[in-house]
């Protein structure tokens, strides 16, 4: 709801931020049917896939079996849907743990896209391994700082 | 070319804004995104890069807001 207010007061604000808008048509059946149609769950899921292809490649990761593969420095990550293992690098004396769960309450996010958001975000800030194994529960920002 | 600043979402994404980088007021757009990222906590990519970003420029034409996550 509140998307709605952040984007519609753009437009109070300044002209030159618009809407996204989609065509106008003056056929309402035919953009209930388009509504559908982008919304389906094939839609939705090949959109996300879609997404994670090309964060895969911006992060020059590896798609393994059942996972991905992240290079980051001396670490090597395996990311998979809401796991994370590191299988090579510096263990932080805080965290003895090599492996976590992790996942991004925003609630019904595909899971192609929690694992591009886990890539993208431990590709900038490998210690957020660590900050997720060892504080278990609390959210953090991908500048590593805890969100309340 | 419109510019976007988007989100994944469970539609797959959102956008959340999109301008025109040649005129809109950029101090606008970063006011916006500050807006957005003190109520979810989500920061700016650019996904050209894949690279976390301070502030947005008339440069980057898609900017993801990633919100955070959490161990479990």
């Amino acid at each position: 709801m509140w998307l709605i207010v952040f984007v519609g007061s753009q437009r109070l604000l300044f002209g030159e931020i618009i809407l996204p808008q989609r065509p106008q048509h003056n056929r309402p059946v035919w953009d209930f049917l388009d509504y559908f149609e982008n919304n389906s769950p094939a839609s939705v899921r090949n959109q996300a896939q879609s997404y994670l292809l090309r964060i895969v490649a911006l992060t020059n990761a590896t798609e393994v079996g059942d996972g991905y593969l992240l290079n980051v420095g001396t670490n090597t990550f395996h990311v998979r849907d809401r796991y994370v293992r590191r299988i090579r690098g510096v263990t932080n004396a805080k965290s003895r743990y090599q492996g976590t769960c992790f996942f991004v309450p925003n609630q019904g996010m595909p899971g192609a896209e929690q694992i591009a958001t886990a890539l993208l975000m431990l590709k900038n800030d490998p210690t957020l391994f660590d900050k997720w194994a060892v504080r278990n529960g609390e959210l953090f920002r991908a500048d590593g700082q805890i969100f309340n | 070319m419109n510019a976007k600043i988007l989100t994944f979402s469970s539609r797959g994404d959102t956008t959340l804004l999109e301008y025109d980088p040649a005129t809109a007021d950029m101090d606008e757009v970063n006011k916006l995104i500050s807006e957005y990222e003190a109520r979810t906590g989500a920061q700016p990519f650019d996904m050209a890069t894949g690279e976390r970003i301070e502030k947005v420029t008339r440069e980057q034409n898609e900017v993801l807001m990633v919100h955070p996550v959490a161990g479990g």
